[in-house]
């Protein structure tokens, strides 16, 4: 799995690859807190080619989603795969998280 | 054979030492090499307080008989008593792989005995008849004239190191025996014993003698001090000034306010000839370390490193044995929060499968009658797997259950019952939960769900399943969660089945996904099968289409109207 992180304005772009197991889950929560520690609230993940995220992963996404949004942020998803989707949906995430379609989208959104 | 003597003792601890003297003067009659002298005392002690412990144990008394012949270059020693005989059936040759209270309690002293020895051969005739252990050794003599010396209180320290394993004592205690007792023999004011760290290429000592109020842990890397270079090395290291030694570290003695002048360090070595630690002797009373104190040293401190593996071992088993008892434990107190009887009814047949994946899963399922009769199902799937999750599914089904007999309705239900799973666990886990309150009379039947996959509801009327779909999130995640609820009726040959992912993601060795598909199929064209053996297809199919299984927990509940 490979994150790489990139800045556009005041908004953190994370381009997610591959598989986020229960290993991968470890980095994911690492780079994210990060950013979080460094007062980055407002972020987009690129999940254009993660094919695949654990319950571990989810819970990632959940705790920073919390964050940010208490600091006046957000945690978007952009460019969803269906089978990803389809997760999100049935565990009711979707309620939760705005989906976009690309990440120009969800960045503008902010 | 010329007889050298023979001697008939009482069994107790305290002959093991007269016939520990015995020995010896046998020895020194055959001007035996030091060596030589040494293997057999030692074999002798531990075949004595095999007989003492063993042959006799707790109250039971009895007498042990020595006798010691030679011929040319072979001396013949027997040890004979009337006791319990250690079976030689009951102990093979030593090994590695037997559990270590078998090696404790009497191989292990055997294995000694067969090390230190040339021939070893043990005869054993049932109770009051006479059990015979007959040791020959090839001899060494010394040239004549040279001088013999005595090692009696050297010996029966370094025994006292082999014995103290059979009385099950902690590695520290062992560690702290082991180093006490090379001080006191090789007769220096203090000692250290240190072991090495692997995976840190270091090593640490948690024994320090006298000032009890410095007990710290020293932490020293591997080619750095004295101690270090030794370790390194392999080498001895005997130095008369420290201070006049470059490698010597003062840190240490500056802590402790002690001044070392004299050192003396050597390698433990194991049976593999593996460098497992170093032992540090300062100071020596009345002058230098001896070249005699560096070989004894060397001898003791690998005698000493057979014991602290053997404690490890020992320790680590014991470890182990603790885990799966806990699993073990773990997965019974799991078991009995699932339903242990499925709901019985004339018109309602009902079924369920539950694998966790480890010995504890995560996944659940219930059966609650509540207090106005309405049978409520649950399904669920704690995310995560072994104990942590078990331990979250038990307090889901606690706060469920507790929820459901207040009479919520499945959205209320869910929502408060996720309030009370976040308020009341620290964990990041998770858990989706799927639950519907069925009316027996009626079939109709009121459902939620927390994201969990919707279940099947099969409709004998159209042929085709339908998916119970609510909204709402899983449990544990966001406090602020509202839920969706609504409900459907079952009318008679109706199939309801619910069911977590692992059944749907069940791979092959394509990897491709069993599947809702497939799931839908199955069961629309075996709906007419009773839910037992409905539930038992399933299972059967996926089994069948897998190339891996054990990946997930599964868990299956079927309910057919009848």
């Amino acid at each position: 799995m490979n994150i790489t992180e990139q800045a556009q304005g005041d908004v953190t772009i994370f381009k997610i690859d591959g598989r986020v197991d229960t290993a991968g889950a470890v980095d994911l929560d690492l780079a994210l807190h990060t950013a979080v520690a460094e007062d980055k609230y407002k972020m987009v993940l690129d999940l254009g080619e993660m094919r695949y995220i654990s319950s571990a992963g989810l819970r990632t996404l959940a705790d920073i989603l919390t964050r940010n949004q208490e600091n006046d942020g957000d945690l978007k998803l952009a460019a969803v795969n269906p089978k990803i989707l389809r997760i999100l949906q049935i565990i009711g995430f979707d309620q939760f998280f705005t989906i976009y379609d690309d990440v120009a989208g969800a960045v503008a959104s902010f | 054979m010329t007889s050298l003597g023979e001697l008939r003792l009482q069994a107790t601890k305290d002959n093991i030492r007269t016939l520990a003297h015995f020995i010896q003067g046998v020895g020194e009659r055959l001007h035996l090499t030091e060596k030589t002298q040494f293997d057999i005392d030692l074999a002798i002690e531990e075949a004595a307080v095999n007989i003492v412990s063993h042959a006799y144990p707790g109250d039971m008394m009895g007498d042990m008989v020595i006798r010691a012949e030679v011929d040319e270059e072979m001396l013949r020693i027997t040890l004979t008593d009337w006791g319990i005989p250690l079976d030689p059936k009951d102990v093979p040759e030593f090994d590695r792989h037997t559990p270590i209270e078998l090696r404790i309690d009497g191989g292990m002293g055997l294995h000694f005995i067969r090390s230190l020895m040339d021939e070893v051969h043990r005869q054993a005739t049932p109770l009051g008849e006479p059990n015979t252990l007959t040791l020959r050794k090839r001899i060494e003599r010394l040239q004549p004239g040279s001088q013999i010396p005595s090692v009696v209180r050297e010996l029966n320290a370094m025994l006292s190191i082999s014995r103290i394993l059979s009385t099950g004592v902690s590695l520290d205690e062992l560690l702290n025996h082991i180093i006490n007792t090379l001080v006191e023999v090789i007769d220096a004011e203090r000692g250290t014993l240190y072991l090495v760290d692997e995976a840190k290429q270091e090593l640490f000592s948690r024994v320090l003698l006298e000032d009890k109020d410095v007990l710290e842990e020293i932490r020293v890397k591997i080619g750095e001090g004295i101690a270090g270079y030794v370790a390194e090395t392999g080498t001895t290291l005997n130095i008369r000034h420290a201070y006049k030694d470059p490698r010597f570290q003062k840190t240490f003695d500056q802590i402790t306010g002690f001044e070392s002048e004299t050192v003396l360090t050597v390698p433990m070595f194991n049976n593999q000839q593996k460098i497992i630690g170093v032992v540090q002797l300062l100071n020596k009373n009345g002058g230098d370390f001896s070249s005699r104190d560096e070989r004894l040293l060397g001898a003791m401190s690998s005698q000493a490193a057979i014991s602290i593996e053997n404690a490890r071992l020992y320790e680590q088993e014991m470890q182990q044995k603790l885990i799966e008892k806990e699993l073990e434990t773990a997965r019974a107190i799991q078991r009995s929060f699932l339903p242990y009887v499925l709901p019985q009814h004339d018109h309602w047949d009902v079924a369920a499968f539950w694998q966790p994946m480890r010995d504890v899963g995560g996944d659940f399922y219930d059966f609650h009658m509540l207090p106005d009769g309405r049978l409520a199902v649950v399904i669920a799937d704690v995310s995560g797997k072994g104990v942590p999750a078990a331990m979250f599914m038990a307090l889901s089904v606690t706060v469920l259950r507790f929820a459901m007999s207040l009479d919520f309705a499945p959205a209320d239900l869910l929502q408060r019952a996720n309030q009370l799973i976040i308020a009341d666990q620290q964990s990041r886990m998770f858990a989706t939960v799927f639950v519907c309150y069925i009316d027996l009379e009626t079939g109709e039947i009121q459902y939620g769900s927390a994201g969990h996959n919707p279940p099947y509801l099969y409709a004998s009327q159209h042929g085709q399943c339908e998916l119970l779909t609510t909204q709402g999130v899983a449990l544990g995640v966001f406090p602020s969660a509202t839920y969706g609820e609504d409900s459907t009726t079952l009318q008679q040959g109706d199939v309801l089945v619910l069911y977590t992912d692992g059944i749907t993601e069940v791979i092959d060795k394509n990897e491709m996904e069993f599947g809702e598909e497939r799931l839908n199929q199955l069961i629309c064209t075996s709906a007419h099968l009773t839910a037992q053996a409905l539930c038992d297809l399933i299972v059967k199919t996926i089994t069948e289409f897998s190339h891996q299984r054990g990946f997930d927990d599964e868990t299956l509940v079927v309910i057919k109207r009848r």
